[in-house]
């Protein structure tokens, strides 16, 4: 009876083996391998090798794509006196991903003077139709360790939401589905994209300009947001020179209109747990909320605004060493969408923070 | 908590172990606060309204069993039934009531009238209940740890199967780990997890884009249409075999729900095969509860069909689209009762082979059911007139295959696999030989590319399992 069962006892931890082999693989060479130039963790891999680039950098900027494509990094770099900037920005990045960023910048050995945390209205408000948590740690698989699966108890409520998000940083696979499937889907395409990222990478120099917003649409043009998906069909039918730039204004705009907003304490605590990490490794930290276009109330009502501005700055007040960037006043020219500044928006953004870095004394513009 | 996530195979495998530790009343009293914890997970007070409906219940059921005269009798099976009933028609319809009787905004406020998870389900289980006691189908008072736990059970609350008391304990076994249990629930498991992580959360993504922008091409229309068909029931088969599965682990043998439904070849065996618990429950407590019908005569068997499917149709919910479904089939199972006698001598008769017949019968099935599922997904009448008139007179090009994105690709392979594995000379051996030899080798292997298929392919921030909002 022993002997019968035995061939199959043995099949069966061969294959417990092959499991374990393979989990193993995406623990380590596997971001190599399947993260190609299109997947979203692209972009965590980009700032990671800024920051083997640049070990000297004494200014880091993070946020989601509003720190991305607000803060003209080049810019700055030539303004300033003393410092030099890399900006981090990962979009769509919650705060698992932007505390996650600091610390694979102190990993790297950078050691900033200052810290520039951007924040959007989305950080403050807790979504029941999208996972954040989820999302950021599936861009952040190419940099999650052992030790993240002690980080994520900052930023979990319960023990059984711990085990649901602690499953994916174990059990690998899970978090690269997206790149699993374009690799199964799309094998050629995929391989050719993953070499792309690999060839990207290399090419990186310490000199030479690093990628910032060169956008100079105005969300001017695109006024009355009210009536502009009415007016789509118009602008498609007429093959308008700057429909891409109308559809992303629309779809942005749509993405957050009507969304239910309020602020949640929990992620108020989350942001609490961020300016103190950010503090351990920096002496300065500057919060600026992002501005925003949004001249009809429809994507931030205004008790959410009152409530989200007024808790940012109880907390900034309480932490030591943190400070509030100074107040822009800005208009549709700003920006390229409803979220997001456009060259001229963002030109001015990084002068007041250089100003709020630096002082006075760049009164020439960015 | 869903039943796809890690939090609940950890929840399952401790509920496991405390219940295959203790003795058999200790291992019901510990299930019993499992499954309110699990319920407490939804909402704080979901547990207070599950004890009440149960109480009510457990009351009213007994009263009526004890009760000396018929009168007595009625009164209480009324007060039972009526009280498991006004909370589900509280949640369910409350608002458009208050809307229609002009009561102020915050009534109408859909977020604060949330229909309770799992409600539709035990106010259901509880109806059975108490006529079962005014009846005598259970003449004798069972112990109330029992009773709790029939109405409780974790793994069948949220959204069914919907049972009844003699089908819940004649089935039950004490709890102690035996492999061939195991391994059956893990293979349950894990092809429920396929259907809903793989299969549903992805063909979704092709019917919710159709149901955004319904005036499209034809062909759209129709992929968008037969992958809300796949949808509906991989998601609730999925929920259903999860359920099971757990159930199996537990010690307690829950019905199946599902029988191959897409092989019915009239609608009536449709519903023979589709969500049985419920058709059995309306067959039972609606159809057979009607006057005049046990005399089987004419008007009251049709009226009786039309309206117990109406019933059906308004328990999935209060809008009118969910009306028109359940008129929909009411009138198909009718048109069939009509002509059953014709088309089986036809059937006989006719020089097409059998197999043929079949095939073309399951096909003709397929397409009335997938038009029965547009006025169950739409959210208006409008919006179904709208993928109707599209499925009518869109383009019917068949789209060249560089032109699919990725996840229609995905869906369209899904799709093909779905109906492929519907060929019994496909499914049967191989569900026998799993089911048959446990823990095997090529049992594991297959588990385990199940498992991997379903980290590759799910879906990020996948919709939760659609009969929960039922």
């Amino acid at each position: 009876m022993a002997k019968r069962h035995a061939p199959g006892w043995t099949l069966n931890l061969a294959l417990l083996a092959a499991c374990l082999a393979g989990v193993a693989w995406f623990w380590g060479p596997a971001a190599g391998a399947l993260i190609s130039i299109d997947s979203g963790s692209a972009q965590v891999l980009f700032r990671k090798r800024l920051c083997e680039l640049h070990p000297r950098a004494n200014v880091l900027v993070f946020g989601n794509s509003i720190a991305g494509e607000g803060f003209l990094v080049n810019a700055f770099n030539e303004k300033a006196r003393s410092h030099f900037a890399l900006n981090l920005g990962v979009p769509s990045a919650h705060w698992f991903l932007l505390e996650r960023m600091a610390t694979m910048a102190r990993e790297q050995g950078l050691r900033p003077a200052v810290v520039v945390l951007l924040t959007a209205p989305e950080h403050f408000s807790e979504r029941k139709d999208f996972d954040f948590l989820e999302n950021d740690l599936a861009l952040a698989k190419p940099i999650l360790s052992a030790k993240d699966l002690e980080r994520l108890g900052a930023h979990v409520s319960t023990p059984l939401d711990y085990v649901n998000y602690a499953g994916p940083v174990l059990l690998r696979p899970m978090l690269y589905s997206g790149e699993l499937r374009s690799a199964a889907l799309s094998p050629n395409l995929h391989r050719r994209q993953t070499e792309a990222l690999q060839a990207h990478l290399a090419d990186m120099q310490a000199e030479g300009p690093m990628a910032e917003n060169g956008n100079t649409f105005s969300a001017c043009d695109a006024t009355p947001l009210a009536t502009l998906a009415d007016r789509m069909p118009a602008l498609r039918a007429a093959a308008d020179p700057r429909l891409g730039e109308f559809e992303r204004v629309l779809a942005g705009l749509n993405a957050r209109a009507g969304v239910p907003m309020a602020v949640d304490a929990r992620e108020l605590r989350r942001f609490r747990h961020l300016l103190l990490l950010l503090r351990e490794m920096t002496p300065k930290v500057i919060v600026a909320p992002a501005s925003y276009y949004d001249p009809g109330f429809t994507q931030y009502p205004p008790p959410f605004r009152r409530e989200m501005r007024d808790a940012i700055a109880a907390i900034v007040s309480e932490t030591p060493g943190t400070e509030l960037a100074p107040a822009l006043n800005t208009d549709c020219t700003d920006f390229m969408d409803t979220v997001h500044f456009n060259h001229k928006g963002a030109g001015r953004f990084t002068e007041s923070i250089l100003e709020a870095i630096e002082g006075a004394g760049h009164s020439d513009g960015v | 908590m869903a039943f796809d996530s890690f939090a609940y195979v950890v929840f399952l495998l401790a509920a496991w172990t405390v219940a295959t530790l203790l003795r058999k009343r200790g291992a019901t009293a510990a299930l019993i606060l499992a499954s309110y914890f699990f319920y407490s997970l939804a909402a704080w007070w979901y547990p207070l309204l599950l004890l009440g409906v149960s109480a009510a219940a457990w009351f009213c059921g007994n009263a009526a069993r004890s009760a000396k005269g018929k009168g007595l009798r009625r009164v209480a099976s009324g007060l039972g039934i009526t009280l498991a009933l006004a909370p589900l028609l509280l949640f369910k319809y409350g608002s458009q009531w208050l809307s229609i009787g002009g009561a102020s905004s915050n009534w109408q406020d859909p977020a604060s009238w949330t229909m309770p998870v799992g409600l539709s389900f035990y106010a259901l289980q509880a109806i059975a209940w108490v006529v079962d006691c005014a009846r005598g189908d259970i003449p004798e008072r069972p112990p109330l740890l029992r009773f709790l736990l029939f109405f409780s059970f974790f793994p069948k609350l949220s959204a069914g199967p919907i049972l009844r008391y003699d089908d819940f304990f004649p089935k039950s076994r004490h709890v102690r780990p035996d492999a061939g249990v195991l391994w059956q629930a893990a293979l349950l498991f894990t092809h429920g997890v396929f259907k809903k992580v793989v299969i549903a959360d992805n063909a979704a993504l092709v019917a919710n884009s159709l149901y955004a922008a319904p005036e499209t091409t034809g062909t759209l229309a129709l992929f968008g249409v037969l992958a809300y068909s796949v949808q509906i029931y991989c998601d609730f088969a999925g929920y259903t075999d999860m359920a099971l599965a757990s159930g199996l682990l537990l010690g307690i043998r829950l019905p199946r729900n599902f029988q191959w439904p897409y092989l019915a070849t009239n609608p009536a065996e449709f519903w023979r095969r589709w969500h049985i618990t419920l058709s059995q429950w309306l067959r039972d407590y609606v159809y057979l509860a009607l006057p005049g019908i046990r005399r089987r005569g004419a008007l009251p068997v049709y009226g009786g069909l039309l309206l117990t499917m109406l019933v059906c149709g308004l328990w999935h919910g209060s809008t009118l689209p969910f009306a028109v479904w359940g008129i929909y089939w009411g009138a198909l199972v009718l048109v069939y009762r009509l002509m059953q006698a014709h088309l089986e001598r036809w059937w006989k008769s006719s020089p097409v082979p059998g197999w043929a017949m079949t095939v073309a019968a399951v096909a003709m099935m397929q397409a009335l059911t997938a038009i029965s599922w547009v006025f169950f997904r739409a959210e208006s009448l409008s919006q179904a007139e709208l993928v109707f008139a599209s499925l009518a007179d869109g383009g019917w090009a068949m789209p060249a295959l560089a032109t699919l994105s990725e996840q229609q690709l995905l869906v369209a392979i899904l799709l093909a696999g779905f109906w492929l594995f519907h060929w019994k000379a496909l499914h049967g051996p191989l569900l026998r030989t799993m089911e048959g030899r446990p823990w095997h080798p090529a049992g594991v292997a297959w588990l385990l590319l199940l498992l991997s298929l379903a980290s590759v392919f799910r879906v990020p921030n996948a919709v939760p399992f659609l009969y929960f909002r039922f």
